[in-house]
């Protein structure tokens, strides 16, 4: 079990990590170079079609200016994000300092209550209107 | 456990632990009672190379991840455009191994 926990607190920290690079590498370009459009999306890439997460960027810039709406007409799940990477590394660090596993057994229950199948169900409709939602965007009738 | 099913056991499912687990279930399970036996046979394994086919065809959505049991990093993978492409990436050399240790999770009940 220790080693799942580590592995997920190391997962944690690389990916926000490598969250906040990505947003520093987005922002130099933009004001540097005036670089604005920089896909890392894969499927986007592939296929043209906006994956459920695509705008996320965007949706964290907005809320740094201040602009939640904006934010949220670019994806919400990008509020989401927000959230997450704000609070995870502060509850990361307060966990390693305390010795404490309390983002461990947050996420433990996060997991047991995707169990449900209400709860599931509800997830999946939410994420596919958003996914359909940001595809009616990029593609307008 | 009558050896011959053991074998038969291994040779069938040994594709889906790490290799060097196999000895150890091959030993375990000679010595499980009968009983223990029936359960191990109706127990549902992943498919290591089925989940390498979904981690390459939908493991951006981090579908790969719901399977295998990790919902709290499935979302996460969902949320972040698959780790921005890159765990995506990481995952098609991570999901088979991940996959035969969950196996093993499942199994372990049963050996101990």
């Amino acid at each position: 079990m220790t080693t799942s926990r580590n592995t997920l607190y190391v997962t944690a920290t690389i990916l926000c990590l490598s969250g906040y690079l990505y947003l520093l590498v987005i922002y130099v370009l933009h004001q540097v170079y005036g670089i604005d459009a920089f896909g890392v999306c894969m499927m986007k890439g592939l296929t043209t079609i906006p994956c459920p997460s695509c705008g996320s960027t965007g949706a964290i810039f907005s809320l740094l200016k201040g602009d939640v709406q904006g934010a949220l007409t670019h994806n919400p799940i990008g509020l989401f994000l927000a959230v997450i990477m704000f609070i995870t590394p502060v509850w990361i660090t307060r966990d390693v300092l305390f010795k404490k596993e309390t983002f461990w057994r947050f996420y433990q229950e996060v997991q047991t209550l995707f169990r449900k199948k209400t709860i599931v169900a509800a997830f999946v409709l939410l994420v596919l209107a958003n996914w359909a939602w940001n595809i009616s965007k990029t593609f307008p009738l | 456990m009558e050896e011959n099913k053991v074998e038969l056991f291994i040779m069938i499912k040994g594709k889906y632990f790490r290799n060097y687990q196999l000895p150890e279930i091959r030993d375990r399970m000679k010595k499980a009672d009968a009983s223990t036996q029936a359960v191990i046979q109706t127990l549902d394994f992943k498919e290591p190379t089925i989940m390498l086919v979904v981690s390459i065809l939908v493991g951006q959505l981090g579908i790969d991840r719901f399977m295998v049991g990790d919902t709290g990093l499935g979302i996460l993978k969902l949320i972040t455009c698959g780790g921005l492409g890159i765990w995506t990436i990481v995952d098609w050399f991570l999901i088979m191994g991940i996959t035969k240790d969950k196996n093993m999770e499942k199994l372990q009940p049963f050996l101990y």
